[in-house]
């Protein structure tokens, strides 16, 4: 079957990876594999391609790990990459979301972040008055006396 | 597009019925529906009878039915959400295009049908409408009425109609129609902006102030009701007058699914979309009653309804010509109340702002609650009657005046005889006892009273020589503290309880926690001293609203001491009165009652024949006690105290954890780092094996980027 072999620097769990075609070859999948688990027996040069596209299937594969089976070819177990395989749906798609990187309410209490123990104390004084100041303290006393 | 088998519809449903066959959209077509009437017609479908389903236009709809065929006795269901015709509605299309149902239509299938629960206001006008007939209509089943304007009165002035109403003319009933008007994706947003005007007639657009309920569906739903109650007939038979309950009309059918409503609503043929209750007011000794209509037009007014007189006037002027007078708004006023008066629609320019852009819009959300608050930004301290003891003489005195208020009242530097005359002055009464009370302030009571008339003091007749300034009511007065905001350090939900807190200190009133109200505001304290009882209350305001009011005592009560004059006195003219044979001129005067006449007399006396011991001992009492106050020797001045927890957030942690969000939001319209909540992964897991579709929602609920 025919597989495209690419290189990707994104993050594993990213939808939309950014892939650079390294190769386009016909491979025949290992017997024992799988459509969500395949292996491949690869020239050893392609190991530096760490995701792969396979038409058939319709489907991403991140490249799982890789074992030597003789000095030019290695076998090359891969694992689905759902969100890239499914990233056209899964973005025009609407989702609760619960946490988000940058699309926030900076005032929806968040309890995972967390504080330091130590408080800090502020003290604003407030200005006006006539309290107790001694250029007031004059006829300060007040009497009342039985009948109008 | 899918169609949910009809079998198992009807089954979940209960109501098969082998004369009528049901579809429906599956609900994520519907939830995405956005466009005209579909048409959805099932192929296989009896050859007997032909079916055709229409979903009604809006995303709320679920399914709508009717059939083509006439026959309906052996018909029964009871729909929640739709409502078939009781006749072919391709039948009643070349009339007036709304339908009417009979009595016996009503009262034998439709016991149950309810007005369409859920409604997309944005795709729809309703137009009650009006229809009166006289006293010689068979109202009942509509046969032979008359149209008000038929009978030759014109309606195309509503102060006509009213006119006649409030002298009771002959209006022995009347319909309200109610008409829904479909609009298309946005051609017609002018009419649909004129719909949002007048649930809140003379304002910008209803969403600044949604009226009246927080759901069209309780809108549509009350309207029902209202009508269920009132429903009635007066066709001017005896037995009408009294508004009895008529089931017979009722209303009844949705005529949403007309093949091109924007065709016909654009031609000025019937309006595209009907929605027709029909309904009957009371009537009393064979009149309309007066105070029926009011209550129909402020319902009309407070549903948000346009209304005209006629049928023919809804259908053929007013759908065509908004402009026209033969469509009515009830004008609402800030309270909700109906004003009286109606809008015609050169007074709605202003709703100009309202952008309906298509009719997939999101259905507007009104506030849950109509909010009927006199909010204000301001609040006043004061304003009420203040009790005060207007018995008494009040006055402010220095503190050397209350000194020498004190030896006056002990004596300390009188004689004998002037301590006698003064007793006699007093009629015997302890000078002591018209003390009422003695308090001491903080500050300067006349600075904060602003009081400037003087008085010497005076107890009963016996004037102290003391000149004080008199304390005038009202007896309480305050002072104000100010310049201290609340900041917002962080701009997140740390500047809120319980990560921030705030307390403030207020002399003679104690600390006191605030709540979150102040965060970010100008804080300012009025505090007010009441001089008859020496306490205070500080009103702590944000921004000029009082929200926190807090207790004190401030006035220090000082006991006063003082000679008890009215025993010295007493036994002063005991001994007088015990010396037989005494000075004539001693008896004379105190026959005569003249003290002073006595006091010369005593003057004498005194030297040999009184008992000294008598007159020289002394009584002392005390008038109050002391209430102390510690509060004296703490801070004079308020002061704020801000408590703020130390937030700790590494500057990745968005990108690693993610900021709590709660958002419904399409995937491809965030950016970074995403969590979700049970992510619904049923329309992309054609092909996805089952240990995928659970991989990934471990990833979408585990966090992924975007």
């Amino acid at each position: 079957m025919e597989i495209y072999f690419y290189k990707t620097s994104s993050e594993l769990k990213e939808v939309n990876k950014d892939c650079e075609l390294i190769e386009r070859k016909e491979c025949s999948l290992i017997n024992d594999t799988d459509r969500t688990n395949p292996s491949l027996t690869i020239d050893k040069s392609l190991i530096n391609s760490n995701i792969i596209f396979i038409p058939s299937f319709g489907r991403w594969y991140n490249l799982a790990s890789v074992e030597r089976t003789n000095n030019n070819w290695v076998r090359a177990n891969y694992h689905v990459d759902l969100l890239m395989s499914f990233k056209d749906e899964l973005l025009e798609k609407y989702f609760l979301i619960n946490r988000q990187e940058s699309n926030l309410n900076p005032y929806l209490i968040d309890n995972m972040q967390s504080c330091a123990a130590e408080k800090e104390i502020l003290i604003a004084k407030f200005d006006g008055g006539i309290l107790n100041n001694s250029n007031t303290l004059s006829n300060n006393y007040v009497l009342e006396v039985a009948g109008a | 597009m899918t169609l949910t088998p009809i079998q198992d519809f009807l089954q979940a449903n209960m109501q098969y019925n082998e004369n009528y066959s049901y579809c429906r959209l599956n609900g994520e077509e519907l939830g995405t529906y956005n466009g005209f009437d579909k048409i959805v017609s099932r192929e296989n479908r009896n050859d007997d009878l032909k079916y055709t389903f229409k979903r009604m236009q809006g995303t709320y709809y679920r399914y709508l039915l009717y059939k083509e065929s006439d026959n309906i006795q052996s018909v029964m269901f009871k729909p929640s959400d739709y409502k078939p015709s009781a006749t072919p509605l391709e039948n009643t299309w070349g009339g007036t295009g709304i339908l009417t149902a009979t009595t016996l239509d009503f009262g034998q299938y439709y016991n149950d049908i309810k007005i369409v629960t859920d409604f997309n206001y944005k795709e729809f006008c309703m137009l009650p409408v009006f229809r009166v007939f006289n006293g010689t209509t068979d109202v009942t089943n509509q046969v032979g009425a008359v149209l008000y304007d038929v009978n030759g009165i014109s309606y195309t002035d509503y102060a006509h109609f009213i006119w006649h109403r409030e002298h009771k003319h002959d209006f022995t009933s009347f319909y309200m129609y109610l008409v829904m008007y479909k609009s298309d994706n946005g051609n017609l947003r002018t009419r649909q902006k004129y719909f949002v005007c007048c649930s809140y007639a003379g304002k910008t657009n209803w969403i600044d102030k949604p009226y009246p309920d927080n759901n069209y569906s309780n809108v549509i739903t009350g309207l029902w009701n209202t009508m269920d109650l009132w429903t009635g007939s007066c066709d001017g038979s005896e037995g009408s007058r009294d508004g009895r309950i008529n089931p017979g009309h009722y209303a009844y059918c949705n005529n949403f699914y007309r093949d091109n409503p924007q065709s016909d609503f654009e031609s000025g043929a019937n309006p595209a979309i009907l929605e027709v209750p029909i309904y009957e007011f009371n009537c009393e000794n064979g009149r309309m009653k007066t105070d029926t209509i009011d209550i129909v037009i402020k319902n009309l007014a407070n549903y948000g309804f346009m209304w005209a007189e006629t049928v023919a006037k809804a259908i053929h002027y007013g759908i065509d010509d908004f402009d026209s007078t033969n469509v009515h708004i009830g004008e609402i006023d800030d309270n909700g109340n109906i004003t009286g008066q109606d809008f015609g629609w050169e007074n709605l320019e202003n709703a100009n702002n309202f952008g309906w852009e298509n009719s997939s819009d999101h259905a507007p959300q009104p506030d849950p609650d109509v909010d009927r608050n006199n909010y204000i930004t301001q609040v006043s301290i004061g304003g009420g009657v203040y009790p005060y003891n207007k018995a008494d003489r009040w006055y402010i005195l220095t503190e050397a005046q209350a000194i020498s208020l004190g030896d006056k009242l002990y004596n300390a530097d009188e004689t004998t005889l002037n301590k006698y005359l003064n007793g006699l002055k007093l009629f015997g009464e302890n000078p002591i006892n018209a003390i009422m009370q003695l308090t001491v302030y903080p500050f300067d009571v006349k600075a904060l009273t602003n009081a400037t008339a003087t008085e010497s003091i005076k107890f009963g007749t016996a004037d102290l020589g003391i000149n004080a300034y008199k304390l005038l009511p009202p007896f309480n007065s305050y002072m104000s503290f100010s310049g201290v905001k609340v900041p917002s350090k962080y701009h997140d939900f740390w500047d809120f309880e319980p990560y921030t807190n705030l307390y403030i200190y207020i002399p003679y009133c104690g600390v006191h926690k605030l709540s979150g109200a102040y965060i970010g505001k100008e804080i300012t304290i009025d505090l007010i001293v009441e001089f008859s009882t020496g306490t205070c209350c500080a009103c702590v305001s944000a921004d000029g609203i009082i929200v926190d009011y807090f207790n004190g005592k401030i006035g220090v009560n000082i006991p006063v001491t003082g000679d008890n004059a009215s025993a010295f006195t007493s036994r002063v003219n005991s001994s007088i009165m015990n010396l037989a044979g005494s000075a004539v001129t001693t008896a004379g005067g105190a026959l005569t009652g003249n003290p002073f006449a006595i006091a010369g007399g005593v003057a004498g006396l005194a030297q040999g024949a009184l008992d000294i011991s008598q007159v020289n001992s002394t009584d002392f009492s005390v008038s109050g006690s002391s209430s102390g106050n510690i509060d004296t020797i703490k801070p004079q001045y308020p002061y704020l105290i801000i408590e703020r927890n130390t937030k700790l957030v590494p500057s990745n942690y968005g990108h690693s954890i993610g900021y709590n969000v709660q958002k419904y939001e399409r995937l491809g319209d965030l950016d970074g780092f995403t969590t979700v909540f049970n992510p619904d992964l049923s329309d992309i897991a054609d092909d996805m094996s089952t240990d995928e579709i659970e991989e990934l929602k471990s990833i979408l609920i585990g966090g992924f980027y975007v």
